[in-house]
């Protein structure tokens, strides 16, 4: 069943769309609430609640457009409101400098892939922290943008504002990460993911 | 002539490819692919499925061609309006008996008989006064946050730990002037060989306060049991939405089916009602009635 036809299912009140729409989404739709919410319980729950909000409103969803990055969007918005009542923050200040410089250097040269698996886990370990250190919005922002693949544009329109306010805020979120990477390694200059 | 090259954008697209492959990486590491969340949103859906059926009942029939979806014109956060039935005022009026005797609750559990169900019943609003806990708390930590002591079985099936526990604090409107606070412990226990923890769990729920009729049962499958003494009830079964399933037990469109993989046991005891609930996990009645009776 493509996505047009369990769209179409669902608003006639079939739920086997439903579940059509779970396979198809419902594990991009939990890794993308996890890298905000940084919970695995939470993002499921988040999830899980967006595809039931869908099921309800499925009458008011134009079918002619893509459900995926409608969908997605809003369980980064759910994430990022879930993980705004959280407090949690975790502190680059525990990486220390030889980890943080593995990071930059595997940042700074996308060509050099890890060595071991160990120095991939440390990478992942230090992207993950580094991405603790944000605030949930401008974690939505990194992941919209990057993990999700969502231009600029289609971030306005999902976070509701205009797309100079979503450059900026881009912009900020970047910066605040290279700043936070920068601080823990001395080598680490300006670069172009500033952009 | 050549063109000069661009090295400076050609790094950009590389390092964003580099940060994309590092957070995919993370995320998979969290979450893996084999996810097997239908059952547990199946479960969630039927409790919509049975909110809306009351909502329905409550109101004059309306014949919609959109179906499910499109009757539910007013969409409502699940969680912020749940239609629960005001049975204490429909037992004085004669014309709703027979609603009253296709719908009953007991315990934590509410039963149907949806070839009874009528359209006259009453409804009321719940609206949380505070949001529910958005993460699993320690059973410590939850502890802090209810008045009533969280009891936990002492026996538990092989494998089986507790996850967390989340609280939730409602208040329930019955009219106007009546609105009682319903605090609720969730306590939810996991097993380390299940596949896929979101669709194989054991959910402990304690509750003070008036009960939202949290699921919709077939009345016929309602079994009386004994915990410890106390009088409780037990199901086992589920709703199912592709058309198969005892045609003879429907809600809306969902059709019960005695071989699905979950069960309820609910009773009251020491003015709290505890709803024992499984899915996934195998357990048969007599390893949830064992779990139940364990409780300190």
């Amino acid at each position: 069943m493509d996505e047009r036809e369990a769209i179409a299912r669902l608003q006639r009140g079939d739920i086997s769309g439903l579940e059509a729409l779970v396979r198809t989404y419902y594990v991009r739709a939990v890794r993308a609430a996890y890298l905000v919410a940084h919970d695995r319980d939470l993002a499921e729950d988040i999830v899980q609640s967006a595809f039931l909000r869908a099921y309800e409103r499925i009458d008011q969803f134009d079918a002619r457009r893509p459900f995926g990055p409608w969908f997605l969007r809003s369980v980064v918005n759910d994430a990022v409101k879930a993980a705004s009542r959280q407090t949690r923050r975790v502190s680059l200040e525990q990486m220390t400098g030889d980890e943080a410089g593995t990071l930059i250097e595997r940042l700074a040269d996308p060509h050099a892939g890890p060595d071991t698996d160990a120095e991939q886990a440390e990478t992942r370990e230090a992207v993950r922290a580094a991405l603790l250190a944000l605030s949930p919005i401008q974690r939505a922002l990194i992941v919209q943008r990057y993990y999700l693949g969502l231009s600029e544009a289609e971030m306005a329109i999902s976070m509701e504002c205009p797309p100079g306010t979503i450059k900026s805020r881009l912009h900020a979120a970047r910066e605040r990460l290279r700043g936070l990477l920068a601080s823990l390694h001395p080598l680490t200059t300006r670069s172009e993911a500033d952009r | 002539m050549n063109r000069p090259q661009r090295p400076v954008e050609h790094t950009a697209i590389d390092r964003r490819k580099s940060i994309r492959r590092l957070l995919e990486e993370i995320a998979e590491q969290a979450i893996p692919d084999d996810l097997h969340p239908w059952p547990a949103i199946h479960a969630r859906l039927a409790r919509v499925h049975a909110a809306e059926r009351c909502q329905r009942s409550a109101r004059p029939r309306r014949v919609s061609p959109g179906g499910l979806a499109a009757a539910s014109t007013t969409p409502r956060l699940i969680g912020l309006a749940i239609v629960v039935l005001l049975i204490g005022v429909l037992i004085g009026a004669p014309v709703t008996h027979a609603a009253v005797a296709a719908i009953l609750q007991r315990f934590g559990l509410a039963f149907v008989d949806t070839m009874q169900i009528q359209s006259a019943l009453t409804t009321t609003h719940v609206e949380p006064t505070a949001p529910p806990t958005p993460s699993l708390l320690s059973l410590a930590e939850a502890q802090q946050q209810v008045p009533f002591p969280i009891r936990t079985p002492a026996w538990l099936p092989e494998g089986v730990s507790l996850a967390g526990v989340r609280v939730d604090r409602t208040t329930v409107s019955t009219s106007a002037q009546i609105a009682e606070l319903r605090i609720a412990a969730l306590l939810t226990y996991r097993s380390v060989s299940a596949p896929d923890a979101a669709s194989a769990q054991m959910n402990l729920e304690i509750v003070s306060g008036p009960n939202v009729a949290p699921f919709l049962l077939p009345r016929s499958r309602a079994q009386s049991v004994l915990v410890n003494g106390q009088e409780a009830t037990y199901v086992r079964g589920g709703w199912r939405s592709d058309g198969q399933g005892d045609p003879e037990e429907t809600l809306g469109d969902l059709r019960w089916d005695d071989s699905i993989d979950s069960a309820w046991l609910s009773w009251h005891e020491d003015g709290l009602t505890y709803t024992l609930s499984a899915f996934g996990l195998g357990l048969d009645k007599g390893q949830l009635l064992r779990v139940a009776e364990s409780l300190r």
